[in-house]
């Protein structure tokens, strides 16, 4: 524009601004389009493809090793033959071809005429129908519409031969080419891996150039919303909702567009983001019970599922330094805009609450913090203050208070709730005074409203010590009990408490320091953490109380976990006689500076201090009534007499405190618990916690409600830290000393409690499962698993051949040492060194293919010994052998030598170390062999119990025990189940054995063909991952591939006892239809069996008969037979009588049936082993009905 | 050093001493618009300010607030707001001195020129449209827009904070009553904004920038405009945290801050206080003297005020249009009485009637 030089502007001096500035705006157009464009998760994906390209040269270099390659020449090769020879008919082909493509159109045409008629039929009809209707003339149209279907169903005609027609020559051109189309299958089958990994790579890194420019277009700024290689990936969760908007929205996750090997394998190495998942079997594969379609990422992990960019998906670090380099890195800060950050790390697993409520048993293998914090939970009583609506257990965690002061006094009462870890350290008993808030030397609050002297925090709670005990007094007077009828032993009494089994839920651990002696009792494990320590209760028992507790527990506190041993009142009396006499100083020590005295408080100090309690505890009933109680003029309350105000105070406190929620205590009973609801508690905002002074006192980041959780479960009181509060205001949760592990362990069960956003995918437990969780759940809850070992433990070794291999096995004893060893490594390799040992042994306990079938030994050299795995349950057998070995291993402290030091006692009063056995005589059993003593005196094993047992037996077994093992002198406790609890247990068992069989079946038949893992999968048509996934119980392939297993082992001649029904014991054997088909086939067969079982094995030498002992020692006692054909199984009677060493390795019984020529053809002639065994089954689930009158009746009970 | 001025500026900026100094330094500035309106003195201005910033921006505290993406535009606000009024005084202060002079203003000088539509005005106002939105996309590209949490019915934010325009509204909602602070003077200011032309028509002014000529419009204007806009914009933004508690600008922003305010309604005053018996039940004879009170501020004031303060003003308008501004002009007035009568004598209401939703 020209300049006209009389503007105020000059025009080109505004042309040049004009320029700049639209050069400026352009720039900053395309800036925009290009930080649009270059977000940060594509930076991660175009990482990721370089990863994967790599991955798939390696998997392409591996095929190529593996011969795939040349196989696949081969495959191509015979495909070229084939082709050559269908060329040979080339001419013929192609006149089928043309055929072929007329008769195709042919049927094109026809099928299209076809439907145009049908139309047309239609068509008519409605007019035809509506005409017919509104003129009143049925008869209308009628011609017309005939002639129309007519030509219908010739079009209809036609069509099925033009059908017919091209069919045929597609089957005359298919014949032709057939071979060419056999090896072009077979070479697709053949080369499958290695198709996959081309196309892949090609699809990556296309090799056609314009496949190339494709991609780079497809990815251009501003182009790349059509069809881009790098996009965004999400799963859309239907089933999942999260709070947002006004309303529940569907769960949007896109964490793999940069997570994208997140649910690969072959990634495990990969580096952040790309790593894949660390439990890939159960989590995010298709296979696997959490698979990403369905649950996708943040449901678990938390954080914000939507968000693209590092800092705002708002991800965790697990601690300071990963915060500090993140910061560094991504500038990451909390979002704090966001409510759901994500759960550290360690604390992920809170995240399986939401969706496993009714299955937290089941999941407790792998899931085990939240699992120990479930139990803890459970243990220590959170719920009884604390309400968790779906919480199974509801009972009351501490003792009854109703009838405490037969049990002890009040001395002991007050110095007890002063300080429970005083006297006990281990209790679950938390300590409610003398916290940091009441700090002792520091005042309260003034008296008078605060015209009065200051009260001291040790006064208060002094003061609130001496009130809580009076008013739990007042509620349950003394009622004495009736003394014990018998004077006690105690010297009896060590061995009746050492072998009846109260051990196995109870220790006598030192409280401090290790234990002097190897006394399996004063070793703290889980199982026998179940009841309290028992250090020190004579000093707090009455006698009276402490015999009638152990002869009926329930008498006293009709909840309590304690079960009924079925004592003798000699047992009872002898095991009290033993604690309190306590020759052995255990129950007389408590802990130093320990001493159950009372609050002591000169009288005024305490009436001032509780007046002013009261002034507090009852302020709603006004400061002038409040004095006047106080001055003793109000006639009904008179609160001038000390005794009357300790018990009023005492019951504001009792109240306050919640002890009610914990025990029982008369006329409370129903009062409503004191805590914080927990039922959501992970769903809570932090804003809605008190940090107090944290953030600077602890150093708590106020965004996150986990640390707060964490400082609340070390120190409950913390948060009053540099408070000023009155006592209304203080903070009450009491003190339950938690070790770091058991904090972590509670936070994230307590975290993982959150709204439920999960309705529609949470996992809705089958019948079995649910079985499975209530029985696993009364398995634990009654401690089953001190003394019953359910699962053996495993031995990890490498063989001969390099191959490093897990098995079922227990150790065999070291040297001449009588017992093996415990599965712990360390101590194992200590004693293997103490020992100059090169070689340990061990016994399988479960068919190993290519190692060895069950009971066989394998000895390695110590140092292809790598881990060994715990059983699961069974301590408490270590108690009972070590005493028939060795006796109670005591330590005198003031002895002179280290020598004299140590003695061993039993009850023997000779000194000799002979135990009493059960029919009252003292024996030496310490040389017999190890397996003897542990098959005949310790709880028996419960693996596989639910294929022994009949459903309906065991059920009545665990509501009335009756003794099978005469000899045992530990006893089966009869505990008061719970409704449903027995069954649970007897479903547990049944379902266990159940689910078990597939991979037993399949181990048992894979050892018995001698191939490989790899030979025996070919031959089955299976993958060897998935043959050793069955072996090893892994249900997702079992489902998928059993069925191949077994019909391959049914048609190579394998057969095996069938597996367990979980429902219904069938005991075909005693069947009407049954037994009257045999009698037509043998006749004799019962008696045959009888003849077999009683004159050629002679059973009764060691078995009971109806009741009667055998004429053997009691050691070589066995159960009563008449108990089998209620008791077993048939199918389990039949393969422990062909070899019961299959089944328990080391047990006593006899392999009866395995002589070759077959043994007993004098009394069965021309029978097989086989045959023998099953008459002599047949006469044990049968000899009720043989005339034996009364003693079947009576069959020892 | 350091902490001593961020102790001050934390003491300084309390509501009350930042609502007092802001009317103080109004005052000031007008008063002595001769000195205020020299250029070095907004230049040294602009320089301590600009120290402070610098100095301030080590605390994290005041990082924190001045950094959200949501505040920059009060930055901006802080700065042109006061650039643009100190230009406007220069120029009144120059215009009356020309005036005492006899000389034209400076725009009334410019006013003999005249320029083209084209280049002059549009071009130049594409070229500001061009660069205003190459302004608009950089910065949106380096800030990104802030989002907050999901919105939830059952939680709000906290603080809950108004756009940053109406924070000034909002501070009001301290004072009185939401329909009051969010309704009815919010329709005031628009009714009053509309009746401006048929309220002032007094032509001196137009055009040209003067305070002598004018001194009750430019005062009134400042005053509602610097003081009662943009000034409590400022507060909101900078110096409200969670629950709408005061914060000085180097104050950590915590939840459980308190304030102690027990505030007490006129007729508590009233009844319990000065005639120490209990409020009547009856709701009407209750609020009495509150009632009275504001009646006799309503309709006693403006026919006292046209004999006395604004004689002049009730004869150059008339009545209809005299009280149409009075009224307008009593109300905004009564808002720095309440605020002064909260906090010297903690008054909650004049009338306090929540039976019935009412309370002024």
């Amino acid at each position: 524009m020209a300049d006209r030089g009389d503007t105020h502007y000059r025009t080109s001096r505004l042309n040049v601004w004009f320029t700049l500035s639209s050069v400026f705006l352009l720039a900053s157009i395309v800036w925009m389009v290009l930080a649009d464009w270059n977000r940060p998760w594509k930076g991660y994906q175009r990482r990721f493809r370089e990863l994967e390209l790599a991955k798939l040269e390696r998997e392409a270099e591996e095929l190529e090793r593996s011969g795939a390659v040349a196989s696949e020449e081969e495959l191509r090769a015979a495909a070229e033959q084939a082709r050559s020879k269908v060329d040979g008919r080339a001419a013929e082909l192609k006149r089928t071809e043309e055929a072929l493509t007329q008769a195709r159109g042919a049927r094109w045409k026809a099928v299209e005429d076809a439907k145009s008629a049908k139309a047309e039929y239609n068509w008519e009809r409605f007019v035809v129908e509506e005409h017919r209707r509104a003129s009143g003339d049925p008869e209308y149209g009628a011609e017309r519409l005939a002639e129309v279907e007519r030509r219908m169903n010739e079009a209809i005609a036609l069509q099925q031969e033009a059908e017919t027609a091209a069919d045929q020559a597609q089957a005359r051109r298919d014949e032709l080419r057939a071979d060419l189309d056999q090896a072009e299958a077979a070479l697709a089958a053949g080369t499958r891996d290695l198709a996959r990994v081309r196309s892949r790579l090609e699809a990556l890194r296309p090799r056609d150039p314009a496949a190339k420019v494709a991609q780079v277009i497809r990815d251009a700024p501003g182009l790349d919303f059509v069809g881009p290689t790098l996009k965004v990936q999400k799963q859309v969760l239907d089933n999942l909702s999260i709070e947002l908007n006004f309303a529940k929205g569907r769960r949007i996750d896109m964490c793999q567009t940069c997570h994208m090997g997140i649910d690969r394998a072959g990634f495990e190495e990969a580096e952040q983001p790309f790593t894949a998942h660390p439990r890939l079997d159960l989590y995010l594969t298709a296979k696997s019970p959490h698979p990403l379609k369905e649950v996708g990422c943040t449901i678990c992990h938390r954080g914000d599922g939507l968000a693209l960019d590092f800092v705002r998906a708002d991800h965790r670090p697990s601690d300071p330094a990963e915060a500090e380099r993140w910061e560094e890195q991504h500038h990451w800060d909390k979002q704090h805009h966001w409510d759901y950050p994500m759960l550290a790390t360690p604390m992920v697993e809170a995240s399986c609450v939401q969706c496993h409520k009714s299955s937290m048993e089941l999941i407790a293998d792998d899931a085990p913090t939240l699992t120990q914090g479930y139990r803890n939970f459970e243990q220590y009583g959170c719920y009884a203050c604390h309400k968790v609506e779906w919480f199974p257990t509801k009972r009351r965690p501490g003792p009854t208070l109703k009838n405490f002061q037969a049990k002890f006094g009040l001395d002991f009462l007050q110095a007890w709730i002063a300080n429970p870890k005083g006297f006990r350290p281990s209790t679950w008993m938390p300590q409610f005074f003398h916290l940091e808030n009441y700090a002792p030397a520091e005042p309260v609050v003034a008296s008078r409203y605060g015209a009065g002297r200051e009260i001291l925090g040790k006064e208060w709670d002094d003061a609130s010590v001496s009130a809580i005990s009076a008013y739990l007094a007042s509620r349950a007077p003394r009622q004495a009990l009736p003394p014990a009828p018998l004077e006690g032993d105690a010297h009896r009494g060590r061995e009746v408490m050492r072998l009846s089994g109260c051990f196995a839920c109870h220790n006598v651990a030192p409280w401090i320091g290790e234990a002097k002696t190897k006394d399996p009792a004063l070793e703290k494990r889980d199982t026998n953490e179940m009841g309290p320590n028992l250090r020190g209760v004579a000093t707090k028992l009455d006698r009276d109380w402490l015999y009638w507790w152990i002869r009926d527990p329930q008498g006293y506190w009709p909840e309590t976990r304690m079960p009924d041993l079925r004592l003798s009142d000699q047992d009872a009396a002898d095991i009290t006689a033993y604690m309190i006499e306590d020759p052995d100083k255990i129950f007389h020590d408590v802990p130093q500076g320990w001493e159950a005295s009372p609050v002591a408080m000169a009288e005024e100090p305490l009436r001032e201090v509780l007046a002013e309690q009261a002034r507090w505890f009852f302020s709603r009933d006004g400061r002038a009534a409040i004095e006047r109680r106080l001055e003793g003029q109000d006639a009904e309350v008179r609160w001038d007499d000390l005794e009357t105000l300790k018990v009023a105070v005492g019951e504001k406190l009792v109240a306050n405190l919640g002890c009610f929620s914990c025990h029982e205590i008369e006329g409370l009973e129903d009062m409503m618990p004191i805590g914080t609801e927990l039922t959501t508690w992970g769903s809570k905002t932090v804003d809605k916690l008190d940090f107090g002074f944290g953030k600077h006192l602890f150093g708590l980041d106020p965004h996150y409600r986990e640390g707060w959780l964490t400082q609340k479960l070390h120190a409950p009181r913390s948060y009053d830290r540099d408070k000023v509060k009155n006592p209304s205001e203080k903070l009450r949760m009491p003190w339950f000393g938690f070790s770091d592990d058991q904090v972590q362990a509670l936070a994230t069960f307590v975290v993982g409690l959150v709204d439920d956003e999960v309705q529609r995918a949470r996992m809705e437990p089958s019948a079995d499962q649910l079985a499975m969780d209530t029985g696993l759940r009364a398995v634990r809850q009654n401690n089953c698993l001190a003394c019953h070992m359910v699962d053996p433990g495993t031995v990890t070794f490498e063989d001969e051949h390099g191959v490093r291999r897990t098995v079922t096995a227990e150790l065999l004893p070291l040297e001449d040492r009588p017992q093996p060893p415990s599965h712990e490594l360390a101590q194992l390799r200590k004693d293997l060194e103490e020992l100059e040992l090169d070689e340990v042994g061990f016994r399988l306990l479960r068919a190993e293919p290519e190692v060895g079938g069950v009971g066989e030994r394998v000895f390695v050299p110590t140092d292809k010994l790598f881990d060994l795995g715990a059983p699961r349950g069974g301590d408490f057998v270590r108690v009972v052998t070590d005493y028939y070995y060795f006796g109670i291993e005591l330590f005198d402290p003031e002895a002179a030598s280290e020598d004299e030091a140590y003695t061993y006692v039993t009850a023997d009063p000779e000194g000799g170390g002979a135990v009493e056995d059960v029919d009252g005589s003292l024996r030496n059993h310490s040389e017999e062999p190890y397996d003897k003593i542990r098959w005949t005196f310790a709880p028996p094993v419960l693996w596989d119990e639910g294929a022994k047992l009949q459903k309906q037996w065991f059920y009545g077994f665990l509501h009335d025990v009756v003794p099978l093992r005469q000899q045992v002198r530990v006893r089966m406790p009869s505990f008061h189940f719970d409704g449903g609890e027995a069954a649970a247990i007897t479903d547990y068992f049944a379902l266990k054995s159940a689910r078990e069989w597939p991979a037993r079946y399949t181990r048992a038949l894979h050892l018995s063909s001698g191939k490989t893992g790899g030979e025996l999968a070919a031959e089955i048509g299976i993958e060897p991952a998935v043959l050793a996934g069955i072996e090893n119980g892994n249900a997702a392939d079992t489902q998928a591939a059993f069925s191949k297993v077994l019909r391959w082992g049914s048609e190579s001649g394998y057969s095996m006892q069938g597996p367990v029904d979980p429902d219904f014991d069938v005991v075909e054997v005693r069947m009407p239809s049954y037994l009257a088909a045999r009698a037509a086939e043998l006749p004799e067969h019962l008696e045959i069996g009888r003849r077999i079982a009683t004159d050629a094995v002679n059973c009764y030498q060691c078995h009971f008969r109806l009741g009667e002992p055998p004429p053997a020692d009691p050691i070589a006692w066995a159960p009563d037979m008449a108990l089998t054909r209620e008791r077993l199984r048939p199918g389990w009677v039949r393969t422990w009588l062909a070899d019961p060493s299959k089944l328990y390795p080391g047990t006593s019984m006899p392999a009866n049936f395995t002589g070759d020529p077959p043994q007993y053809q004098a009394i069965y002639p021309n029978s097989n082993n086989e045959e023998q065994i099953r008459v002599v089954l047949e006469y044990l689930f049968n000899f009720d009905r043989m005339g034996l009158g009364e003693g079947s009746k009576t069959a020892s009970r | 050093m350091g902490d001593f001025i961020k102790d001050a500026a934390n003491w300084l900026t309390a509501p009350t001493r930042y609502s007092l100094a802001s009317i103080a330094a109004l005052a000031a500035v007008l008063v002595f618009r001769r000195f205020f309106s020299r250029t070095w003195v907004v230049t040294l201005f602009f320089a301590l300010t600009t120290a402070f910033f610098v100095f301030a921006w080590q605390d994290p505290n005041f990082h924190a607030i001045i950094t959200k993406p949501d505040n920059v535009p009060i930055i901006i606000l802080f700065a042109t707001v006061i650039f643009f009024s100190w230009l406007a005084l220069r120029r009144m202060v120059i215009n009356d001195e020309r005036t005492k002079r006899g000389e034209p203003t400076l725009e009334g000088e410019l006013s003999k020129q005249k320029v083209f539509t084209w280049p002059d005005l549009v071009y130049t106002e594409f070229i500001c449209l061009i660069l205003f939105t190459a302004l608009l996309l950089v910065w949106s590209i380096e800030i990104p827009a802030p989002i907050e949490e999901p919105a939830a019915t059952a939680r709000t934010p906290n603080p809950s904070k108004a756009p940053w325009y109406f924070l000034g509204l909002q501070e009001l909602l301290v004072y009185f009553d939401p329909w009051i602070a969010g309704v009815l003077l919010p329709g005031f200011i628009i009714l009053g904004l509309c009746a401006i032309p048929y309220l002032d028509t007094n032509p001196k002014g137009n055009g040209y920038y003067t305070f002598e000529e004018r001194p009750f419009a430019v005062s009134f204007f400042w005053v509602g405009f610097i003081l009662f806009w943009v000034s409590f914009v400022v507060l909101g933004t900078f110096l409200r945290g969670p629950n709408w508690s005061f914060f000085g600008p180097f104050e950590y922003w915590d939840l459980h801050k308190l304030e102690p305010m027990v505030n007490v309604d006129l007729s508590t005053m009233f009844w319990v206080g000065l005639l120490d018996r209990p409020r009547p039940d009856n709701a009407l004879v209750r609020e009495a003297p509150g009632i009275v009170l504001l009646l006799g501020y309503f309709l006693v004031l403006p026919p006292l005020f046209a004999k006395t303060l604004f004689r002049g003003k009730f004869t150059e308008m008339g009545a209809v249009r005299y009280n149409v501004f009075m009224h307008l002009f009593l109300w905004f007035v009564l808002i720095p009485i309440k605020m002064g009568l909260r906090w010297t004598v903690s008054l909650k209401y004049f009338i306090g009637m929540p039976e019935y939703f009412f309370n002024v």
